[in-house]
């Protein structure tokens, strides 16, 4: 079966390219555009893995990243941290709430897939 | 009476000598009297200003600001206020007039330097807002042109594809300047905090060669090294470093066709002089003043091959004075350019305090403690006299061997000299200086003890931590200053 992966963003047209992207490389794809629609999406969907980006409407990526790893029945979910930024600060603020893998927009597509296969085992 | 007298007299003095004008005019505003200051005021003889009108309306009761006849022709201010007073028989006004200019001149210098700082930071936090939202359009932007060439939205031309790959390799360029104008743009707000490490400059520089070595073969140019057979110790950000040489040794592979490369490393007495040279196009001489500035390519490169992105020397040269090194540059149009840059070699004692400023400067920047450890041998000048300085150099590499197997994180940092070892500790408690002090001495003693060094070698320890004894690298320094040469 399809692995099924939950992609993140609030920029339609990253969306919809991502999620092309995705299913060519033979992912399942569910997406949401706001930190709260991702939540509730995780929480019902069970993904097996989570693409996010950082500076999401209404939940930020980090608030989102923080619940579910805090929460027994989601922390094993791995999630890509999608940012725009590549400071220090983000990275450590993404160590502290369990981030398990980093992209900086604008990224390779082979760095991206690369990764959601290192991190889906 | 003589009292009285010797009050005038004073009185006198206070008047003729006062650096502060001072002129009595009557209800008219004719001047009866000025002193010698009021003269100079007006670059006139005080005779000359008697008689006639004052040339400032009456303040009345404020303090007001005249302008007056500044030095080199410039306007200078004063602040002038009345006093009434009588003069010879007559109601009159007595002026005092307070030259300010220079006072001025210094709040407004102050003013100008406070602006030009709240424009620098307007201007590097526009630049890093404007790189962040240019990232997400050019990420669909990449994504849409890379998903067309992989042929996902069906088939396309031979023709299509080399217009695409051209984008994309344009987007990729875009990408760079984004990254390196974000970079500048840290390093000149001080955002940057340098991760410093002793470390040997030549395995920086061969590190570097190796990963442009490739490059350099593809071209057909030779590659000369000339580097120091001793070890070339220097405290440095690792990454940095890496990046200034691939930068320069980068231009020197474009820029040149035929002939060579030349990478040399010097170890002065107090400096490190590194020099990347080539035998390439070279710099016209009206454009080597701007080499290091933003934006100034000279020379492009055409055809195919990775173009620049024109930030590249100006990062190197901020990388560089960042590290309070300097970095010149010299070129003969069709000759050559050379790259030389040199960077300080701290004495162990500066190397120590450094290593203490730059601990603290994390500590604080991430509000967390650090723990200072030196542990040195304080029987040093009869040590000395008994062994000789190979088999000290040896006990100290033990020691540091000891006291370095007890380092836990990558983060902690111990580094030596001839006889001290200094190690920091970020994030560790301050409660536990004791006993780690206690488990380290102990590890050595044991060590001199197995040795039969007991009674010849005696180890001391100092310690201090942030924020137990201090907030200040001098205050920390100083606690354990005794176990520094």
């Amino acid at each position: 079966m399809a692995k099924k992966i939950l992609l993140v963003d609030d920029e339609p047209h990253i969306i919809t390219m991502l999620e092309n992207r995705m299913k060519h490389a033979g992912y399942e794809v569910i997406t949401a555009v706001d930190g709260q629609d991702a939540l509730m999406k995780a929480q019902k969907e069970k993904p097996d893995l989570i693409i996010l980006y950082l500076m999401l409407p209404k939940l930020d990526g980090f608030k989102v990243c923080r619940m579910l790893k805090f929460d027994e029945k989601y922390k094993h979910i791995p999630i890509i941290m999608l940012t725009a930024r590549a400071q220090e600060v983000d990275k450590k603020m993404g160590e502290k709430v369990g981030v398990d893998g980093y992209i900086t927009k604008p990224f390779e597509p082979q760095v991206l897939l690369g990764k959601v296969k290192d991190l889906l085992g | 009476m003589t009292i009285k007298k010797s009050k005038i007299e004073n009185l006198v003095v206070f008047i003729e000598k006062n650096h502060d004008s001072i002129v009595v005019v009557d209800k008219a505003g004719i001047v009866l009297f000025a002193n010698p200051a009021a003269a100079r005021l007006f670059n006139c003889e005080r005779k000359e200003l008697y008689g006639k009108p004052f040339a400032f309306p009456l303040p009345g009761d404020k303090i007001v600001e005249i302008n007056i006849p500044g030095k080199n022709n410039e306007l200078g201010i004063a602040q002038m206020q009345q006093l009434p007073l009588e003069w010879q028989g007559q109601r009159a006004i007595a002026l005092l007039i307070h030259d300010i200019s220079e006072l001025k001149k210094t709040e407004m210098l102050k003013a100008a330097m406070d602006e030009r700082r709240r424009i620098d930071r307007i201007k590097n936090e526009f630049i890093s807002n404007v790189s962040h939202e240019l990232r997400t359009p050019l990420t669909s932007v990449r994504e849409g042109i890379s998903q067309i060439l992989e042929g996902f939205l069906g088939e396309t031309t031979q023709k299509q594809k080399e217009f695409l790959s051209m984008c994309l390799e344009d987007i990729d360029r875009l990408s760079r300047i984004i990254d390196g104008l974000l970079d500048i743009s840290r390093i000149e707000s001080g955002k940057i905090i340098l991760k410093k490490e002793t470390l040997d400059i030549v395995d920086l520089a061969r590190s570097a060669l190796a990963s442009l070595a490739i490059k350099i073969k593809k071209k057909g140019l030779e590659l000369i090294e000339d580097f120091p057979e001793e070890k070339t110790e220097i405290y440095v950000d690792k990454d940095r470093i890496i990046e200034v040489f691939i930068n320069l040794l980068g231009n020197a592979i474009k820029f040149t066709d035929k002939g060579h490369i030349g990478m040399s490393i010097k170890n002065k007495a107090k400096m490190v002089e590194c020099c990347v040279s080539d035998t390439g196009r070279g710099i016209a001489k009206k454009d080597l003043p701007r080499v290091f500035s933003r934006f100034q390519q000279f020379g492009r490169v055409y055809g195919p091959g990775e173009k620049g992105t024109g930030l590249g020397l100006s990062i190197v040269k901020s990388i560089i004075e960042l590290h309070k090194g300097q970095i010149r540059v010299e070129s003969k149009l069709n000759k050559g350019t050379s790259f030389t840059f040199t960077l300080f070699k701290y004495t162990s004692r500066e190397l120590f305090r450094q290593y203490i400023i730059d601990g603290l400067r994390e500590a604080v920047h991430n509000d967390e403690p650090l723990s200072i450890f030196a542990f040195f041998i304080e029987n040093f000048e009869a040590v000395k006299n008994e062994f000789d300085s190979k088999r000290i150099a040896s006990l100290m590499n033990k020691f540091y061997e000891i006291v370095g197997g007890h380092l836990r994180r990558q983060a902690d940092l111990a580094v030596k000299d001839e006889r001290t070892i200094l190690l920091v500790l970020p994030v560790t408690k301050n409660e536990y200086i004791d006993s780690i002090q206690m488990r380290l001495s102990q590890a050595l003693n044991e060590y001199l003890g197995k040795e039969g060094l007991s009674d010849k070698i005696k180890i001391g320890c100092r310690t201090t931590g942030f924020p137990r004894d201090g907030s200040s690298a001098d205050a920390l320094f100083d606690k354990i200053k005794e176990a520094i040469s």
